[in-house]
């Protein structure tokens, strides 16, 4: 019984290895994918929630960032990555060790 | 390319001693493995199904040893042994033993779709169906005397991706970090969103369940140190005890809860685009690669009531013990996806289910038609589940 498990789980480490494990984050946040910075001005409230946020009611969202940063009458709480994250590094996060 | 392993005696690990009732002798057992996320909900269908009159009443029979080897048994053709969880008409969970020499799977379920487990082909093989669920999310938790409120993905990327080198303050601690092993939904689910892959979780303890983790979070004497991730429903079941964060998404300007609030269950930040990490259920079945039809029976009749292809038995609720349970039926989102965590699109339900969906869950309040269409105004004229709706 023993030497079974033994022997699949060194198949499943081995094999595990065989996909790939996609792009490391080694772009900044803000350039990141599909970011909003494509959106047009009209579309970004200066003085919406959050402040900056994708205006849904007039303006067809597109990408992730359009839903994800879309205005919304919730809450929500930022999370501030420079003033946090030693490592950060404007976003250029560094490669997985 | 294929990459099959036969490894039919690979649930034997797991068995126990017989002590329990035969599960062949349940009624109309229906036989499923995979992960624990889906759990909660399994466990609230198989109550309602094991409460309905013959020939509907049923019992589903799961064993939950890791979300992937689900889908790796059901391609494999692996048959079960050992012990399964199974619910009886009151809910509770029980234990029933299964064949020495081994159960034909019917379904294998879990929370991420077969492309992130990494011994399955991409695409399936014709003889492989891939049946979308209710959507769930994955939480990142704290205990609740922990003072952190929100996470971002950058953040998540340098506690689970480096450990005390990540210098993510509070989350230093490796002993106080919980994680799964690379089977894991959550971990598959967590790993492609902050861009760490499931095997690459090295810094932190397995807590080996989705409860493991609650409790090792839960219980943590470091509670501001103390972190770890489990699907949605997990979490809101243990609200007592551990705090769900705030994630805010790689470019996303603010963290987002899946509810509204930190009280709330009305999931409004999943269904409406802002909260991240969701994804549907999916339930594999062998299937007739011609005629496309699920090949065992009663997979045909549970997969058919929860896609809609087999019509439901008078008082089964299907939808509204999605809801109860947790998850977010498609009709009741605004927002969807195709693939794991892919892009996401405005989603208009064919029959929208955003009034029940709310009245369970305490969100707006929907206009409701117990006479039918005629309750309802012009603006949302259909009469859906007892509320009206846009179509």
């Amino acid at each position: 019984m023993r030497a079974v498990i033994i022997t699949i789980a060194g198949a499943l480490a081995l094999c595990a290895a065989c996909k790939d494990e996609g792009p490391r984050p080694d772009v900044p946040d803000a350039a990141r994918a599909d970011a909003a910075v494509d959106a047009p001005a009209a579309c970004l409230d200066p003085q919406g929630s959050p402040a900056g946020c994708f205006r849904q009611e007039t303006c067809e969202p597109e990408a992730d960032l359009d839903f994800l940063n879309g205005c919304t009458d919730g809450s929500c709480v930022a999370y501030d990555n420079a003033a946090r994250l030693p490592l950060y590094n404007n976003g250029t996060l560094p490669p997985l060790p | 390319m294929m990459r099959r392993l036969l490894f039919p005696t690979v649930f034997l690990a797991g068995a126990a001693p017989a002590a329990a009732a035969p599960c062949s002798e349940l009624p109309n057992p229906i036989y499923g493995l995979g992960g624990s996320a889906s759990k909660p909900t399994l466990a609230r269908i198989s109550k309602a199904l094991a409460s309905l009159p013959a020939p509907d009443t049923a019992t589903i029979v799961f064993q939950a040893p890791g979300a992937c080897l689900g889908i790796y048994a059901v391609l494999n053709n692996t048959t079960i042994t050992g012990t399964a969880s199974y619910w009886d008409a009151t809910g509770v969970e029980k234990t029933c033993d299964l064949p020495a020499a081994g159960q034909v799977l019917d379904f294998a379920n879990m929370a991420n779709s077969a492309v992130l487990c990494p011994l399955a082909p991409v695409p399936l093989p014709p003889d492989v169906g891939d049946y979308e669920g209710s959507v769930n999310t994955i939480n990142l938790i704290v205990p609740v005397a922990s003072s952190q409120r929100s996470i971002s993905a950058a953040a998540a990327y340098f506690v689970f991706g480096f450990g005390a080198q990540g210098q993510a303050a509070p989350w230093t601690v490796e002993s106080e970090i919980a994680i799964r092993d690379s089977n894991s939904a959550v971990q598959q689910l967590l790993g492609a969103t902050i861009n760490v892959p499931a095997s690459k979780f090295a810094f932190g303890v397995n807590a080996l369940s989705q409860n493991g983790s609650i409790t090792r979070v839960a219980s943590s004497a470091q509670p501001e140190a103390a972190i770890g991730f489990v699907s949605g429903q997990a979490a809101d079941v243990a609200r007592a005890t551990v705090r769900t964060l705030a994630y805010q998404h790689y470019g996303q300007s603010c963290g987002y809860l899946p509810d509204s609030t930190e009280t709330s269950f009305d999931k409004k930040n999943v269904r409406e685009g802002r909260y991240f990490i969701w994804s549907p259920q999916h339930f594999f079945a062998k299937k007739d690669p011609v005629s496309g039809e699920i090949v065992r029976p009663e997979a045909r009749k549970l997969i058919g009531y929860l896609t809609g292809t087999v019509a439901l038995p008078a008082g089964f609720d299907l939808l509204r013990y999605q809801i109860e349970s947790g998850e977010v039926p498609r009709c009741a989102m605004k927002v969807w996806r195709e693939g794991d965590l892919g892009r996401l699109s405005r989603h208009t339900p064919a029959k929208a289910c955003h009034g029940f969906f709310e009245s369970l869950t305490g969100g707006t309040a929907a206009r409701a038609c117990p006479n039918g269409p005629r309750d309802c105004t012009a603006s949302a004229p259909a009469c859906n589940f007892g509320y009206c709706e846009v179509q």
